[in-house]
């Protein structure tokens, strides 16, 4: 059966990887490269890459990166976001490594650019970003550029209905960086009830992460910051898992790890 | 000292350095082109694929790349298809448009039942006994599709659920399709592609 | 005199053509290394290296020839541990007069990592005797030290019946000489043509030395490389990192010792040259006189290619240090030779290109030329 995932997210601002916290502040972790590469080797299920300064910059998306990331041969599925704006960045990003992409800007200022880039590229490699928060019985949605708060547009949500996108991206933007913190309510309020869902922001503890691939629309539960704090990260939170339908967690080595091999 | 020389038919389509990595990291010697010389001198060919059928195929004919790969396998020369290469290996394709495939392993690609698309993670049931294969069973794999093969259940390796059935492993002689990715399947995904290669070089 | 608009490689270097656009050959070449698929030249040597087999009864699958030094440890371990050959090792010392402490530790090291080396040493006296001849023929002590070097590898070859020659780095594509350009990259059958070997046997025998006496330095004619299947292979080819800096990396990091004097001392802007012996430094100085450039050139060119330096900065550094030199070495080499340093500086003076440098009335040499720019 289908497994759920557990996402290795690594936060790209001004060509460093980052901690990022509350989509407010920045601290430095070192080259986007290491830690995508530890990701790989830790047995992520998906890695997704996120540039965080493009569409604010106005740049397109940071296609030298995934350069470099797509030349490394990596042998997990790789995503990427940050600066989509049309779909020749999408197919160049493809064809560069990335396997699938995540639109977040590009959800407030062109849905037809969303719906060709589903046509060209397959609804399977769209995925939405939402940075949500709770108001009073709802939840808004975040611009991240202007730091403008919006009710989720008709539109918007026609886009998730009608499959264009496959799965949507909801982050707890507040709690970004804080452990055990992220908002389960942004999932219980939002809208539309079966679509996949990938959660982010704040999360940190197994029996957190038990509680969200419990609910039916988690597909995918995506951790940044809470990974970067020791070697083998996904294994640890992995086996702290056991009994969830994750894929169980794997070490990789050339030699053989026990001495009677 | 011999060495098992793997052949990327490059199509110009998708980005090969997983697929690359994956295969020298086994041991193997990997060459990547769309030229007949270079392809003759692979013990094994991999067709590769993303995006969609259609293309795949203009593609495929722009480079004289057909008629190739379906007198290599008439030859018995053997062929790996991944992902859309791997439904590039049957009759035909509803995707977009009905369009006509390579016509190595029969059997049509349709919209997969009952879901728009698989995504993620998903293990593998062997429905026939195949050497080759033998360790992938139960073993998850990454899937990222939402077309999938349907034909003659002699082709049948292995399915998937999702959760209704569907081919997700088939063989005919020495042509195998796999619709998931197996260079990004991690430890998994390199202990297949090394039997598998290993074992269809020395048929 | 033009320097090469990405490097400081004069247009001055011997049997160098630079590109229309004003490239060298070796940023040419560097810039086609960018595209290479190394893994797949490393398949080709694998097979290459198949194709010689030893005989009943050989022990090595080739030669290599080796000092000790960065480059020549650095082939040496990659071959028997990255490849699995066992290669039989050559080295050519110089004389125990010339050769340095370091010299003799760092072929020690060589041997001490495991490998079986010949070591020949010339007859000193006519060593010493033809570096004096070649000093006054050529303000160039080095063109008997070049041909016996590169003449006892083949020799040995032959000697001991190994067909399969590995050099280093293939001088037309590293540095731009491109009359040793072979068949392929990587065929090193053309080395004879280099310029260093070019001035040949013939003013070595007009001195009356008899050819017995001058085996050392009779590099072997193409016939009898015909005769024994001799194939030269440049190493370089394969190593897709191969450099001054990269080279001394790996070695000194399996146990060689480089130079601790400076730069100012010796011109070489590592130490990690000249290793063994202490006269080519004042070859380097003088190779500078004659062409415009010395071994920091060389130095920062790698640098630039490799982006690890701007060209601005690599123009101070070889300003400031392409001619630097050391009373006391200077000293010491024309003891050697048995000259005065008098003599040495007239020669040098007479040998110096007079379009790229001047001679001052107290002596000293001014270049004419701006760095980077040319005349």
């Amino acid at each position: 059966m289908l497994k759920k995932r557990l996402m290795g997210v690594v936060t790209v601002k001004n060509g460093w990887a980052v901690q990022s916290f509350g989509y407010r502040r920045y601290l430095p972790l070192g080259k986007p490269e290491c830690l995508v590469e530890n990701l790989d080797r830790w047995g992520a299920d998906e890695i997704l890459v996120q540039v965080i300064d493009r569409s604010v910059d106005g740049l397109g998306p940071d296609f030298k990166l995934l350069e470099r990331l797509g030349s490394i041969g990596l042998e997990t599925p790789l995503v990427y976001a940050g600066g989509v704006r049309s779909v020749s960045d999408g197919i160049e990003l493809i064809h560069l490594g990335a396997d699938r992409l995540v639109v977040d800007a590009l959800l407030h200022d062109d849905l037809s650019s969303v719906h060709r880039l589903s046509e060209q590229l397959g609804a399977q490699a769209l995925i939405g970003s939402m940075p949500l928060s709770l108001k009073g019985n709802g939840v808004e949605w975040l611009d991240y550029r202007n730091k403008m708060l919006t009710p989720l547009t008709d539109e918007m949500l026609g886009l998730i209905q009608s499959c264009i996108i496959s799965e949507m991206l909801i982050t707890d933007w507040m709690h970004e960086g804080y452990p055990n913190k992220f908002e389960k309510k942004l999932v219980e309020k939002f809208p539309l009830r079966d679509a996949p869902i990938i959660v982010f922001g704040g999360i940190s503890e197994p029996a957190q992460m038990s509680e969200l691939f419990q609910l039916p629309c988690v597909a995918a539960v995506a951790m940044g910051n809470f990974l970067a704090y020791r070697e083998h990260a996904i294994q640890k939170y992995k086996e702290g898992l056991q009994g969830m339908p994750i894929r169980a967690s794997v070490y990789e080595s050339r030699y053989p790890l026990t001495a009677d091999d | 000292m011999s060495y098992v020389t793997v052949g990327i038919v490059d199509y110009g389509i998708g980005n090969h350095a997983s697929v690359i990595h994956s295969l020298r990291d086994i041991g193997f010697r990997v060459r990547i082109s769309a030229e007949i010389e270079v392809l003759d001198t692979a013990d094994v060919l991999v067709l590769p694929g993303v995006g969609a059928f259609p293309s795949a195929m203009q593609a495929l004919y722009e480079r004289g790349l057909v008629s190739y790969l379906q007198q290599q396998a008439r030859d018995r020369r053997p062929i790996i298809g991944i992902c859309l290469g791997m439904q590039l290996l049957a009759t035909a394709s509803h995707e977009l448009q009905y369009t006509a495939g390579l016509d190595i392993i029969p059997g049509e690609v349709i919209a997969l039942p009952g879901a728009k698309w698989h995504i993620g993670w998903n293990t593998l049931e062997s429905v026939r006994a195949d050497p080759l294969l033998q360790a992938v069973d139960e073993q998850a794999f990454y899937f990222n599709h939402s077309f999938c093969y349907q034909g003659p259940a002699e082709y049948h390796v292995c399915i998937t659920r999702h959760p209704r059935p569907f081919a997700s492993v088939i063989r005919r002689n020495n042509i195998v399709g796999i619709q998931f990715h197996p260079e990004k399947s991690q430890a998994a995904g390199k202990t297949l592609l090394k039997n598998l290669i290993t074992g269809l070089s020395h048929a | 005199m033009k320097y090469c608009k990405r490097c400081l490689q004069p247009d001055t270097r011997p049997n160098t053509t630079f590109s229309a656009d004003g490239i060298c050959p070796a940023c040419n070449y560097f810039e086609a290394l960018q595209h290479v698929d190394w893994q797949e030249r490393f398949e080709i040597l694998q097979d290459l290296l198949q194709r010689f087999p030893r005989r009943k009864g050989q022990y090595h699958d080739c030669i290599i020839g080796v000092s000790g030094g960065k480059d020549s440890t650095r082939q040496a371990l990659f071959l028997r541990d990255r490849l699995g050959v066992n290669p039989l090792l050559v080295c050519l010392s110089y004389p125990p007069e010339q050769v340095t402490e370091r010299g003799v530790h760092n072929l020690s090291n060589l041997i001490n990592l495991g490998f079986d080396v010949v070591i020949s040493a010339p007859a000193p006296q006519t060593w010493k005797k033809l570096k004096r001849e070649g000093f006054r023929k050529f303000v160039n002590s080095f063109r008997s030290t070049e041909m016996a070097l590169f003449a006892s590898v083949p020799q040995i070859a032959i000697n001991y019946g190994i067909k399969l020659i590995l050099w280093g780095e293939n001088p037309s594509l590293q540095l731009g000489d491109m009359k040793t350009l072979g068949r392929t990259g990587f065929d090193g059958n053309n080395l004879r043509c280099m310029n260093t070997l070019s001035s040949g046997l013939g003013w070595m025998i007009e001195l009356g030395f008899s050819k017995p006496e001058l085996i050392p330095y009779i590099y072997p004619e193409t016939q009898e490389f015909e005769k024994h299947d001799l194939q030269i292979v440049y190493l370089g080819w394969f190593l897709g990192d191969w450099s001054l800096v990269n080279n001394a990396a790996y070695s000194c990091g399996n146990g060689i010792e480089i130079r601790t004097d400076g730069v100012e001392k010796t011109g070489d802007l590592y130490g990690v040259t000249a290793l063994d012996e202490d006269f080519t430094p004042i070859n380097q100085l003088i190779k500078y006189y004659k062409y415009g450039f010395g071994r920091v050139t060389d130095y920062v060119n790698e640098e630039i290619r490799l982006g690890r330096i701007s060209r601005d900065d690599g123009k101070g550094l070889v300003e400031k240090y392409d001619d630097a030199h050391d009373e006391k070495y200077i000293k010491d080499y024309c003891d050697y030779l048995a000259i005065s340093v008098n003599e040495f500086w007239v020669e040098v003076r007479k040998a110096a290109n007079q379009s790229l440098f001047a001679i001052e009335t107290d002596g000293s040499i001014r270049r004419k030329f701006t760095v980077g720019v040319g005349l």
